[in-house]
Formats: C-alpha cells, structure tokens, sequence
C-alpha cells in the first residue's frame, strides 16, 4: 500500500478536464494515493526501457521496404500540396 | 556539449534506406559529446512518411513506438521565429518545413544534419548544415 510507504511530496500537471473528473470520482484526500496507484499500476505492466532505442528503432530495418530517396521525400510531403 | 539537429528524411532514409545512413544516424546518437534536437514537425513528417510508405499499419504503428523512444528534445517556435523561418524560406526559396531544421541548428548554434538534398542545395551557402549522403 502506497500509504504506507516512503513517499516523495511531487507537483504535477494535469489537463484541467482530467482533474476535474478526478475530483468528481475520488474523495479529496486520497487523490495521492488514488494517482500512486494508477502510476504504479501503468509501470509494472510497461516493458523494461531499452538501453539503446536508436539501436531498437535500427532494428526494424529488416522488416522495411527498401525505399529510394526520391519515394521517402515524397511520402513526407504527401498531401502538402 | 554540441547540438545536432534531425529531419525527417535523415530519420526515415536510417530506416528505408541504405546501410550507411543507419550507421550515420546510429553514430550521431552513439556521440556523447552531441544532444540530437528537432522541431515539434518531426514527428508529423516521420508519421506522414511513413503513412505513405508502409502498407502495413501495424507495422507503422511498431515503427513510431520506436521512433517515439528515440532520445531526440523538441523544440517549439515562438511566433517571431516561425516569422523569421518564414524570411528565410522566402531568400532560399524553400518550404517552411524544411527551413525550421536549419533555423533551429542557428538558435541552438548546431548542426541540422539532412539527407535531402533540394534542401541541401539551395542552403548549403549557409553555415551549419550537413548532407548526409552515400
């Protein structure tokens, strides 16, 4: 339990809709713990972070179409004009 | 600490195109001695180029999650410097688009590093910009 734990004090931003529901569903003193929750919730079920994401995004190469340099130029601006 | 600046055509040509421009694109992220920056349309031209280049959204969608872990900071125009891009798209006769990489590389006084090379071309004269080519 969250509560019962050593806590850092943080400030954080939310949208002004999102914040308004949340006061609207979840009584005004367990908004920390109800927040602690959810962050806690969403990071354990995210994979582990990559040590290197250029490497990762790299990766996928093997799987691209070959593409000229005149194709991806186009497809960037596709629609522009 | 140096500043390196990305366009959409170094991101998408590391990833499409030849093997050199994906050992270009690793290096410059390897570099230590470098922070990789690009403005906020980074991200709208990578997925446009790759809406119109992959049939497989799917795959799409596994490219920009990857894309989206790259460590690359955005940046934001104020409006007198989306004015000031728009000056100079004007003199090089280019699209403003393209100028934001370059104008953001002279803010942050980095390099824009493009494998377009229209752009290339019609501002090379300027300082700052670097083609990655073969």
């Amino acid at each position: 339990m969250i509560m019962n734990m050593n806590t850092q004090r943080v400030t954080i931003s939310l949208p002004v809709y999102v914040f308004t529901k949340l006061k609207q569903q979840v009584p005004k003193r367990k908004i920390s713990s109800f927040i602690g929750k959810i962050v806690e919730e969403k990071m354990l079920s995210l994979p582990t972070r990559s040590i290197d994401p250029v490497k990762d995004f790299l990766s996928l190469r093997k799987e691209m179409p070959s593409q000229s340099e005149e194709k991806i130029k186009t497809a960037i601006a596709h629609g522009r004009t | 600490m140096s500043v390196s600046v990305i366009d959409a055509s170094f991101v998408l040509q590391a990833l499409l195109g030849n093997e050199n421009k994906a050992h270009s694109f690793h290096k410059l992220f390897l570099d230590s001695k470098t922070s990789v920056h690009a403005p906020t349309i980074l991200g709208y031209e990578v997925t446009n180029g790759l809406r119109f280049t992959l049939k497989d959204s799917l795959l799409a969608s596994q490219v920009l999650q990857k894309f989206a872990e790259l460590p690359i900071q955005y940046f934001s125009f104020t409006g007198l410097q989306l004015k000031q891009i728009m000056e100079l798209s004007y003199t090089l006769q280019t699209t403003a688009y393209d100028t934001s990489y370059h104008f953001l590389a002279h803010i942050l006084n980095g390099i824009f590093y493009t494998c377009d090379k229209d752009y290339f071309d019609k501002a090379k004269h300027l300082p700052g910009i670097k083609f990655v080519g073969e």
